[in-house]
């Protein structure tokens, strides 16, 4: 059974290296626990994966709670969260630093202007992506058309428009068999 | 005031988003752009390539604003609020998975909110087009990361670092 600074150090690292989205980090996460430290069977493994998707926040991260959690209790969550977040933290509140001091300068304002532009084509890319794999009924078709309007045209508050969805597809798909 | 409201916000965002990352921005783009005025729309776009170009989830782009609203100590308290959520949730559902798994509530529920989030994203991705694609440069930089994202298989990093060199050229 690995000590909470063991299991610190390994989410530490695999958090350093966490580039690439939520698919190569999970068999990152495979080789490191499953093959090479056999902290976890491949059963388990499947099991936090899955659990790390069906619960709120980023599914990746969630699997590292479940990982810790299940080697250590709630401190091994904890020790497995702070790991994994410590890089991009420390990475972030540096670019925050340099961002605050040069947003300014022209030349950081173009690349900040371009950079922009690459986000916007980058959330429409993820729209077309969820819309392939998400929308492929007519009723999801009107969660989605539904969203859209509501929150474009008429400014909906979005937790409200959550809930609302969330409330329809219960209607839609839960009670009845 | 504002530490406690920031992470008020950022608790019930994440609680509220299943998937992380790109679900949640709708949410973050309402409360700190549209409520607060805490942000412009250039600046979320700012901390959300921040959160990209940076290993780990896009949830720590909630460090950036952090800092840019409140300085160091709203960048701990908003990663704080962002994965707080995560591990209350995480450690109960681990407990109890049997029960959670395959209910036909929760399962019809979340038929319910995924699609519904893909249109709430598209109003935000336009609504953010609205402030970035303002000439034919900043146009052709979103539609060509589009398409590089949409039909290859690149690190969405190098697509913000190619973007940010392209805006110090053509701009």
């Amino acid at each position: 059974m690995p000590s909470l600074r063991q299991i610190f150090m390994v989410f530490l690292k695999m958090g350093a290296f966490a580039f690439g989205g939520v698919y190569s980090m999970l068999s990152f996460f495979q080789r490191e626990l499953v093959d090479k430290r056999k902290w976890l069977s491949q059963e388990e493994f499947t099991e936090g994966v899955a659990i790390g998707q069906m619960t709120p926040g980023p599914p990746i991260i969630n699997t590292g709670i479940y990982v810790g959690y299940h080697l250590k209790g709630p401190k091994g969550a904890l020790a497995a969260t702070a790991g994994q977040v410590l890089p991009g933290f420390l990475l972030v509140l540096g670019l925050a630093y340099v961002y605050k001091e040069f947003k300014d300068v022209p030349l950081f304002g173009m690349v900040l202007k371009g950079i922009g532009a690459a986000v916007v084509g980058l959330l429409a890319s993820v729209v077309i992506k969820m819309g392939k794999q998400l929308v492929r009924s007519r009723a999801a078709a009107l969660f989605a058309g539904g969203g859209f309007v509501l929150l474009y045209l008429l400014k909906a508050n979005p937790i409200a428009l959550i809930a609302l969805s969330g409330a329809g597809g219960y209607f839609l798909y839960g009670r009845s068999k | 005031m504002m530490l406690l409201q920031l992470f008020g916000v950022l608790f019930m965002v994440n609680l509220f988003t299943i998937g992380g990352g790109y679900v949640m921005l709708p949410l973050l783009h309402d409360y700190f752009v549209t409520q607060f005025h805490w942000l412009t729309n250039q600046e979320f776009l700012d901390a959300v390539a921040m959160g990209q170009v940076t290993p780990g989830p896009l949830t720590i782009m909630n460090a950036f604003i952090g800092y840019k609203v409140l300085g160091f100590p709203g960048a701990v308290v908003a990663t704080i609020g962002s994965y707080l959520p995560s591990i209350f949730v995480v450690t109960y559902v681990t407990k109890y998975y049997l029960k959670f798994k395959g209910s036909r509530v929760v399962d019809s529920v979340f038929k319910g909110i995924k699609p519904a989030v893909v249109g709430m994203l598209a109003a935000v991705a336009i609504n953010l087009g609205g402030t970035s694609m303002v000439n034919p440069a900043t146009v052709s930089i979103a539609v060509g990361s589009f398409a590089l994202m949409t039909f290859t298989k690149i690190d969405p990093t190098l697509v913000i670092l190619g973007s940010g060199v392209a805006g110090a050229v053509l701009l």
